[in-house]
């Protein structure tokens, strides 16, 4: 693995090229308002997207169930692990095509939460759609507020 | 080939041609045919809602067919209710006690969560706002029983289109048999905009109009829902009701539909002219859930 330094982090992730707009779903998600040193770029140029987001965090690593969650608010991002200024890991993120015990669905009437929570995703318009595999109801991502994770 | 031996969810699990078959099946019960298929076979029939027309006519299509019902017509005296028993444990309960399963529930997703639960068949009768596939079934056979057809009938939606389900399940089935629909609401309960989108992209012809004056004369049939004025606010202009004098322009082979109960919006007036549809509608519902059962428990394929 080359010794390629990304930012000052010595351990921790980052994930780049995430949809612009994208990063505070994620912060949300991951509940990292109040924890860890957390690097925020919005907006950024990218010659592959256009425009971007940005997130790092210090002395923070992803479980995979994580990494499946952030997947879902950064399809095509890049995930990288860094331990001692080294990239030790690096995964580019597809959007998973369903998604149990993540999304507590916002239809209240919805038998899901009596038991367990199961999500397709899919694309409409360039947009990820969640249908919830129980009251069928779609929603779009900004709809989403509440996570199991 | 029709296979429904996991029971039946969702009109979506259905294609066209299985929809067919079924409304064929229930056509021979209507004309008499009689079948022991349920017979030795104990069916659970569970209303956590109640019902009284799907309900009686479950247990009525299982008698006829042979078969004996278990359950309860509300969730009240259950232990689920008393003793704050899980909605799981309740359905791995019922599992051992019966060969079938039958269950309205008003929560949206109850049916399909049965059926990943059971190893019995399990058949939706309504499960919250989401779907009532026998329901939407009984509505296919009756305008096909009351036109000859299904194909290119001409179908105007009257009343609640937002909030109603029946409504909303028959949308979403038109667009199988190339319907023209005509969509008559107050604005605040016109259908919702992403039916509008799938119309479109079925390529479904479809207008939208305030009273039923302006399209009657067109009609073949016309569905009529009820303002469930607990939906919304009451303030809305809700005159949304037929009359005599109106169906005085309508087609002869006009038809009115209603999965009732009724209010206003269809007076007793219209019972005893040969355009009210309604009461045969119901009854037809016996003879579409009967052809159900028996394809689920008999292994009638279609063929």
């Amino acid at each position: 693995m080359a010794n390629k330094k990304i930012g000052a982090i010595e351990n921790g992730i980052n994930l780049d090229h995430i949809p612009q707009g994208n990063a505070w779903y994620i912060i949300k998600l991951l509940k990292l308002e109040r924890k860890y040193p957390v690097g925020i770029g919005l907006n950024l140029l990218s010659k592959r997207m256009g425009v971007k987001d940005l997130v790092k965090v210090e002395n923070y690593f992803l479980t995979d169930k994580q990494l499946k969650a952030v997947s879902v608010f950064a399809p095509g991002a890049t995930y990288s692990e860094i331990r001692n200024f080294e990239v030790v890991r690096k995964i580019q993120l597809t959007l998973p095509e369903s998604i149990d015990e993540l999304i507590i669905c916002p239809n209240h009437r919805c038998i899901s939460h009596q038991y367990r929570s199961l999500f397709r995703l899919s694309y409409s318009n360039e947009n990820a759609i969640a249908q919830c595999h129980y009251c069928e109801h779609h929603f779009n991502l900004s709809e989403l507020d509440a996570f199991q994770l | 080939m029709l296979n429904l031996a996991k029971g039946l969810i969702a009109l979506q699990d259905l294609s066209k041609a299985d929809i067919l078959s079924i409304l064929t099946h229930a056509r021979s019960f209507k004309q008499g045919l009689r079948k022991n298929t349920l017979e030795g076979k104990v069916i659970a029939s569970c209303f956590f809602e109640a019902s009284t027309r799907t309900r009686l006519s479950f247990e009525s299509a299982v008698a006829y067919l042979g078969g004996k019902t278990i359950g309860f017509a509300d969730s009240s005296a259950t232990s689920q209710t008393n003793k704050g028993e899980s909605f799981v444990d309740t359905l791995r309960m019922l599992n051992c006690y019966a060969d079938g399963f039958i269950m309205r529930h008003p929560n949206d997703g109850a049916a399909r969560l049965a059926s990943e639960i059971m190893s019995i068949p399990v058949i939706n009768a309504g499960d919250g706002a989401n779907q009532h596939p026998t329901q939407t079934l009984l509505d296919l056979f009756s305008i096909q029983d009351s036109q000859g057809q299904l194909e290119e009938i001409h179908l105007g939606l009257m009343g609640d289109l937002k909030y109603s389900r029946t409504v909303h399940s028959l949308i979403d089935a038109s667009k199988l048999f190339n319907m023209r629909l005509y969509l008559i609401a107050p604005a605040p309960l016109r259908i919702p905009s992403e039916d509008l989108i799938e119309l479109k992209r079925h390529g479904i012809s479809y207008s939208f109009h305030n009273s039923p004056e302006d399209v009657i004369d067109k009609l073949d049939c016309l569905y009529l829902t009820r303002l469930q004025k607990e939906r919304f606010n009451s303030e809305i202009d809700c005159n949304y009701s037929i009359n005599l004098e109106l169906l005085a322009k309508a087609k002869p082979n006009l038809r009115i539909l209603h999965p009732l109960p009724r209010l206003d919006e269809l007076p007793t007036e219209i019972d005893n002219t040969p355009y009210a549809y309604y009461f045969e509608q119901a009854r037809n519902g016996l003879f579409v859930r009967q052809a159900l059962l028996d394809i689920i428990f008999g292994g009638y394929d279609g063929k």
